[in-house]
């Protein structure tokens, strides 16, 4: 038995919702003149705020080097969201980010942004589009030949803003980060975290209605990824941006997003609520991220349960009592946060032996697994399922006893 | 020890004033004609802003046609260009024709390796945000090379002090042509030492005044 793992981190139950002091006056800045007019393409029917139909695309297309970085992607965003995709290197992730904005072009396919599709955009039309969708990336693309300040004015004058107006508004960004003290620092001067900062107050100049994040926090150490994780989630709270962000790694996904894609060599293998995926991740390579975001043995462990071959000795040993399960519960939501162990433990006669546990926090959600032994009589255990699954605990292996 | 220097002393200015005309006015060019080849060879090139390969290509065989002729011959080349658009191919103003064409090809090349130099991923942020082409170029490329362009300045401003003294010696004019002709060919040493000494001297300014501009651009470190 493994003691160590049932230090059960409330750390993460407790997370602080610290709101940012966000200036509404600074946000709110618009004029006539710069009022932009997204609906550069025809309009149509389609819900979603993002809608990729059929996407493939293929570098190199017809040579003997053609590579199909995305074969078919079909995927919808909603308004107010904060949508992740996750994969491996080479996924095609990149790929995919950058269609949203057209720094690249679906050789086949549509890609809809606000009822727009991005194919019809050229020159002017395309660029005004493209103020409206901030991005941020992994190495941070600041300009080092100019300060913080000088970096998130750079979006403003490409906008047209007068000189005064946009320092005004330069400054008010840098509040909404926390970086105002860091103003007339050149990047080479600043942390990645703060790097990463000022590229965030630039992406958010134009006032955009859509954040894309290119691995944003992938070269940032762990604590200065939950800062700048918690900073965009009060980013997409306050101002209601829609946030689109490709990872490598599930704490990024459990951390901020509502909802996340598998992507693996170009294909969507699995879509869907942060929780869903977590609780019940369907494809292999989902089960994978899954897996190493809780515990790597606990899911191989999970996936020997479930297999016909390998069932482990103890599952079925008989013992005086009766007889021994080897279960893995999973607490989705409110449940894992009610003592149910205790209950169970109170009203029915089986014995928990807990091999394992953890707790953490996807976004608002808190999540719990425990590896457990029971034991008892057949119909005790048959009982102890019943209760579990009425309070809305998962089990595993699913089924009868 | 200067026996010549007292009675030279006018000349001896004359000839400096000479140089640094040859020498500014050279590179003020060079670096007016550099400055958007170099630009151009870094657009057209392949994976780019506007990848061209017929214009890149064409562009650098003639930066590599003048750089490879010896300075010499380019001389005697410019030598009817000078002749044709100023009406002599002496002095100091028919000199800077073949300045111009040794260096400004030269400074290109230094252009557009530092352009090289800012990294794909800022370019592709400025688009994201919706840069024109013509953005990029003065608010990414240009400001972000700013100290490779400065010590490519003053690296071209540097051979220029050199070349010069040699375009003087044919065209007539500066310390070279001091050196030569009231130095060397006069039997006067002092005055082939003091003009060196005076070239000594402006290559000295000039690096440290480059050097000078490059630190306050650059913002790296
Ligand atoms: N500009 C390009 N030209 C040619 N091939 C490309 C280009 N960009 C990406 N690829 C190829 O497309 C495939 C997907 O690349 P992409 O950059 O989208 O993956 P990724 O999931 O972002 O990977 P990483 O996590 O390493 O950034 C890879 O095989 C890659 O080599
Ligand atoms: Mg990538």
């Amino acid at each position: 038995m493994n003691d160590k793992r049932m230090v059960m981190n409330d750390k993460g139950m407790t997370m602080k919702s610290k709101e940012m002091a966000v200036n509404d006056k600074g946000m709110a800045v618009k004029n006539k003149e710069m009022a932009i007019n997204s609906k550069g393409g025809h309009a149509e029917e389609s819900e979603s705020f993002i809608r990729l139909k059929h996407v493939k695309k293929l570098y190199y297309p017809g040579t003997k080097r053609e590579i199909a970085a995305l074969k078919g992607i079909d995927l919808d965003i909603e308004k107010g969201e904060i949508f992740g995709v996750i994969g491996y290197s080479g996924a095609g992730k990149s790929t995919l980010i950058r269609l949203i904005n057209a720094l690249e072009k679906p050789t086949d396919g549509e890609v809809w942004v606000g009822g727009v599709n991005m194919a019809t955009l050229t020159g002017d039309a395309l660029r005004r589009k493209r103020m409206k969708i901030g991005m941020i990336f992994q190495h941070f693309n600041l300009l080092w030949s100019r300060t913080a300040l000088e970096n998130v004015l750079f979006p403003l004058e490409l906008a047209g803003w007068p000189r005064a107006r946009a320092t005004q508004r330069a400054r008010e960004l840098l509040d909404i980060v926390s970086l105002s003290h860091r103003k007339d620092a050149y990047p080479a001067r600043l942390s990645g975290g703060e790097k990463q900062r000022v590229g965030i107050a630039r992406a958010l100049a134009n006032e955009p209605d859509l954040l894309l994040s290119d691995e944003a926090t992938s070269a940032l150490d762990p604590k200065t990824t939950d800062d700048i994780l918690e900073l965009l989630l009060s980013i997409n709270r306050t101002l209601g941006i829609t946030i689109v962000l490709i990872t490598h790694e599930m704490r990024v996904i459990e951390k901020i997003c509502d909802r996340v894609a598998v992507l693996d060599e170009g294909v969507i293998k699995e879509v869907g609520r942060v929780r869903d995926v977590f609780a019940k991740p369907q494809s292999a390579i989902a089960k994978r991220f899954v897996a190493e975001a809780l515990d790597a043995e606990d899911v191989l462990m999970r996936e020997t349960a479930r297999g016909p071959v390998s069932e482990p000795a103890t599952d079925r040993l008989l013992t005086s009592s009766g007889e021994t399960r080897r279960w893995r519960l999973i607490f989705v939501g409110e449940v894992a946060e009610r003592p149910v162990i205790t209950e169970l433990i109170r009203q029915h006669a089986v014995e928990i032996n807990i091999l394992r546990g953890e707790i953490k926090r996807l976004k608002d959600t808190p999540f719990g697994t425990l590896t457990v032994e029971v034991s008892g009589r057949l119909e005790d255990i048959q009982k102890a399922r019943r209760y579990l699954e009425q309070t809305g605990v998962i089990i595993e292996p699913p089924g009868e006893e | 020890m200067f026996p010549n220097v007292p009675t030279y002393s006018d000349r001896i200015i004359q000839a400096t004033f000479e140089t640094l005309y040859m020498v500014s006015f050279s590179l003020l060019f060079a670096v007016i004609l550099g400055l958007p080849l170099g630009v151009l060879l870094i657009l057209t090139s392949p994976g780019h802003l506007l990848p061209n390969r017929p214009i890149h290509q064409l562009l650098g065989t003639i930066v590599n046609i003048f750089r490879s002729v010896p300075y010499i011959v380019l001389i005697l080349w410019m030598i009817p260009v000078a002749r044709a658009l100023i009406g002599t191919s002496f002095g100091t103003n028919a000199a800077i024709f073949s300045l111009v064409a040794g260096s400004a090809p030269f400074f290109a090349r230094l252009v557009e390796s530092s352009m090289r130099e800012v990294s794909r991923g800022v370019i592709e942020a400025a688009q994201a945000m919706g840069a024109r082409t013509w953005d990029i170029i003065w608010k990414v490329l240009l400001p972000e090379s700013m100290p490779g362009i400065f010590a490519g300045i003053t690296v071209t401003a540097v051979g220029l002090v050199g070349y010069s003294a040699m375009a003087g010696v044919v065209a007539g004019g500066g310390l070279g042509a001091m050196a030569w002709n009231d130095g060397y060919n006069s039997f006067k040493n002092d005055i082939l030492f003091v003009a060196t000494v005076l070239l000594i001297i402006i290559v000295q300014l000039i690096q440290w005044f480059g050097d000078f501009l490059v630190r306050r651009v650059d913002h790296r470190s």
